[in-house]
């Protein structure tokens, strides 16, 4: 095959090589390599001052590095700062609002921000607080409103000028359940609508069912980059199978045991832990034994690791 | 009463605040600076001491009037904001007890303020001619002052909760409290002179004549033209102790005053710490004042035309209240000029209110510099601002020309009445005075920016502004009056000595706009490189 002829490799939405900031003696940031693809949900975890907002600050062109490079959608963040800000979103751990302003007035002066012509920022101001869900409050004060109804005004405000890659810190913070499911649901809609999102929360569970990809990030270091499924493969010590049997559980351990894919068998709790050798083996085997030798079988569930989990067994709990 | 949790922690977080230090260097800064004008102007003969004493004495009354309510009127209103106040009122402590543990602790700020300045008071007793008496009235007199204007930055702290109605409630009462102070005083001593002066006892006196009641107190309580020795020459010697005895008395009286302020306070505060929403009649009101009733089209169109070319100026003009300033200054020297044409009053008389009212005017626009970026940089919003397509330079820009935009009527208004009034009654050095006005207020704005985004403290930023913009200018071009002077002993070229004399006769402006452009520069550079204090964490 002729290598000329070949496509170019898509721009990634986000890139970072050997990404450093340091404040002071203080190393936020070290040597981060990270690649996000256009039209990921990707997921920013780390513990506290692991240096999620600091990437995020740098990636929205609010910080500068202390060395290495990092691209949004080809542009650089230093070099190119003006044509980065016009394809991100960014929406701080905060709410930043002027909370005696009504909502319109916000996003009309964010939009003017943004360069919208006036004739276009009516309508773009009706469609994102209908994408939100804040019809209804255009002409509420900001102070008013409620604060998963501030942190939706937030994200209509990242929309207004329609960027390309939204970076989210914490966006589901301090909200209620309803509201969180509410905030999930958009961040759903606009991955469908082609936006890239990074999204940094500390609520795994939630990200574990809305990313496709996550990094893990610690004392600055990057610890993983890839799929959810991947980190949780290379965390976890092997597939886990929970089994309850009527009676005879020592007969149901011992015919566990015999099987080569089983690499061990223990009681927790009055049920049992059934450890497969690998994720890949077809853990039907189980069931099959266990019903051949005609004992009652009440419960077999998969044991999935989660990503608080993976998350405790990266981290450590440890803190810069 | 529980005073001392809430005294620990005040007095803790101001001495991590370099602020506090600075603040008592200033101090100095100003006395120095009055000492050397007076010494500029009059020279320092034998027993010029009393006049260099009663010189100081009016900076430090002036400085206690502004700075002292200014230094409290946060100090309540700053707990609302943040809702620590409620976490107060959770505890057992009672309303009365915070704002007395605030008030005490503003009251050792002063304090410690006067004892910074106090070397500078002492001067004038080195040089001579300053008697013990009237070390005493200005001590009590001072005392008095910081009493009233602690006062009222209390009630203005109880009164608001954004900062800047805090701030305009506590100059407002600060205001009010000075004439009511002034006008006490006047009484006091009127009828004191009536019952033991030597010269002109008097049966029957009315209180309410207001006049020489204010006139009285105004001379009681500055000592300027030699009042408090002429006073005192009214008095039998035996008697002048129980003068002083009086003034003790108002120092007394004027701690009532204060204990009452703060009973108020205490009142304001207790019912208005559970966030209750403002009354319907209030709101109505204000509905009624500033929804606009003709023009609205036009008024639309307008602001969102201002929205469009200047975002980040259009933030503080969107509000009546934002536009408020430019009516208010506009209808200010309107209002003044023509009452000094309609009572034909002398023209120099003219020419010290026009100095007055633009001193008062520049020391508005800086004080308006000075607090210009504190919200954006507060609440987070710069961080979202310096995110958005505007540069650096757009939002500075902005801003400039806004705060340039608020002032700019009045200020051309106020050069035009008092150009004309210099020109029909020859009134000497008019187009120098203007030409520093002008760069006055072309220069302030930009350093009163910088200190806005590099200072946590509005009290702090404003001095600053002052100090830089106005305040150094005004001392290099004291030096450079020295110049011709010194060249004269010089063996220098004519050439050399000519435009030595010309640059140093206009060193203040030369410093005043180098002074500018390097704020300028660094004003950029911190924005750029994002070298301000940010209220989140960073990282």
């Amino acid at each position: 095959m002729n290598p000329e002829s070949a496509p170019p490799p898509p721009i990634p939405a986000v890139q970072t090589i050997g990404l450093t900031r340091t404040y002071g003696a203080m190393t936020a940031l070290s040597a981060l390599d990270l690649t996000v693809n256009r039209g990921d949900l990707f997921g920013f975890i780390g513990s506290n001052g692991a240096g999620k907002t600091t990437t995020l600050r740098i990636l929205a062109t609010f910080l500068a590095p202390s060395a290495g490079t990092a691209k949004v959608l080809g542009h650089d963040v230093v070099r190119d700062a003006n044509a980065v800000r016009h394809v991100i979103g960014y929406m701080p751990d905060f709410f930043g609002v002027y909370k005696d302003m009504e909502v319109t007035e916000y996003l009309d002066f964010f939009g003017a921000c943004y360069k919208i012509p006036t004739a276009q920022r009516e309508k773009t101001v009706n469609d994102v607080l209908e994408l939100v869900g804040l019809t209804e409050k255009k002409g509420a004060l900001i102070g008013a409103l409620s604060r998963g109804m501030q942190q939706r005004l937030g994200l209509a405000r990242v929309l207004i000028h329609d960027p390309q890659v939204l970076l989210l810190d914490e966006p589901a913070s301090g909200l209620d359940p309803r509201a969180r499911i509410e905030m999930m649901a958009i961040l759903q809609e606009l991955q469908r609508l082609g936006k890239t999102i990074i999204i940094s929360s500390h609520i795994l569970s939630e990200l574990q069912t809305l990313c496709n990809r996550v990094a893990i990030i610690e004392k600055g270091r990057l610890i993983y980059s890839g799929p959810v499924q991947g980190v949780r493969d290379q965390m976890s010590t092997g597939l886990v199978i929970w089994v309850r049997v009527a009676t005879e559980t020592e007969r149901a351990i011992e015919l566990l045991r015999e099987r080569p894919e089983v690499t061990g068998v223990e009681v927790v709790e009055g049920r049992l832990k059934v450890t497969m050798a690998s994720h890949d083996i077809d853990h039907s085997c189980v069931a099959e034994v266990i019903v051949r030798a005609g004992l009652k079988l009440l419960e077999l569930q998969e044991d999935e690791l989660g990503l608080e989990e993976v998350f405790l067994r990266v981290t450590r709990g440890e803190t810069q | 009463m529980t005073l001392l949790p809430i005294i620990g922690r005040e007095l803790r977080s101001q001495a991590r605040q370099p602020g506090t230090y600075a603040f008592r260097v200033a101090g100095v800064v100003v006395l120095l600076v009055a000492a050397e004008e007076f010494w500029a102007r009059h020279g320092l003969g034998r027993s010029s001491g009393g006049d260099l004493f009663s010189h100081l004495h009016v900076a430090m009354f002036c400085s206690i009037w502004i700075l002292v309510p200014l230094m409290s009127a946060d100090c309540l209103s700053r707990e609302k904001r943040e809702g620590t106040l409620g976490l107060l009122f959770l505890t057992p402590l009672r309303a009365r007890e915070i704002v007395l543990a605030k008030g005490l602790v503003h009251g050792l700020r002063a304090l410690m303020l006067w004892l910074a300045v106090l070397p500078v008071l002492t001067l004038p007793s080195l040089v001579g001619g300053v008697s013990w008496r009237e070390a005493a009235w200005s001590t009590m007199i001072n005392f008095s002052c910081v009493c009233w204007a602690l006062a009222a930055g209390l009630l203005g702290s109880a009164l608001g909760k954004a900062w800047v109605r805090s701030m305009l409630f506590g100059c407002l009462a600060s205001l009010l409290g000075v004439g009511a102070f002034m006008y006490c005083l006047g009484v006091v001593l009127v009828f004191f002179l009536a019952r033991f002066g030597a010269f002109f006892r008097q049966s029957t006196i009315n209180p309410w004549d207001y006049e020489r009641m204010m006139a009285q107190g105004f001379f009681g309580a500055t000592g300027v033209n030699h009042s408090w020795p002429s006073i005192l020459a009214l008095i039998r010697p035996a008697e002048q102790g129980n003068l002083l005895a009086v003034i003790a008395i108002m120092a007394l009286f004027s701690a009532l005053v204060l204990w009452l302020a703060i009973l108020l306070a205490a009142t304001l505060i207790r019912r208005g710490w559970r966030e209750a929403s403002l009354p319907a009649w209030w709101q109505q009101g204000e509905a009624a004042l500033s929804t606009p009733v003709l023009g609205r089209d036009f008024l639309r169109r307008w602001q969102l035309r201002a929205l469009e070319r200047n975002p980040v100026g259009w933030l503080e003009r969107r509000t009546w209240s934002g536009r408020l300033v430019t009516w208010a200054w506009l209808a200010a020297v309107l209002t003044i000029t023509l009452f000094l044409l309609a009572a034909d009053w002398p023209p120099l008389a003219f020419d010290w209110c026009g100095r007055w009212l633009l001193v008062l005017l520049l020391g508005n626009l800086a004080a308006s510099a000075a607090g210009s970026f504190r919200r954006e940089r507060e609440s987070g919003l710069m961080e979202l601002l310096l995110v958005t397509p505007l540069d650096e330079r757009e939002i500075i820009r902005g801003r400039l020309k806004e705060v340039w935009s608020q002032f700019l009527p009045a200020l051309v208004l106020l050069s035009i009445v008092w150009s004309w009034m210099a020109a029909v009654y020859h009134l000497p050095g008019i187009f120098s005075h203007l030409t520093s006005v002008l760069l006055s207020f072309v220069t302030l704005p930009v350093v009163g920016l910088y200190f806005s985004l590099r200072s946590r403290h509005f009290l702090a930023a404003w001095l600053l502004t002052l100090l830089v913009g106005a305040a150094i200018p005004e001392f290099g071009q004291m030096v450079g009056d020295w110049w011709p002077g010194i060249l004269q002993y010089w063996p220098v070229t004519d050439n050399f000595r000519y435009f030595g004399t010309v640059l140093a006769g206009h060193l203040g402006w030369l410093l005043q706009l180098l002074l500018a452009l390097w704020f300028w520069q660094r004003l950029l550079r911190d924005l750029r490189t994002r070298h301000f204090p940010m209220e989140r964490g960073v990282a």
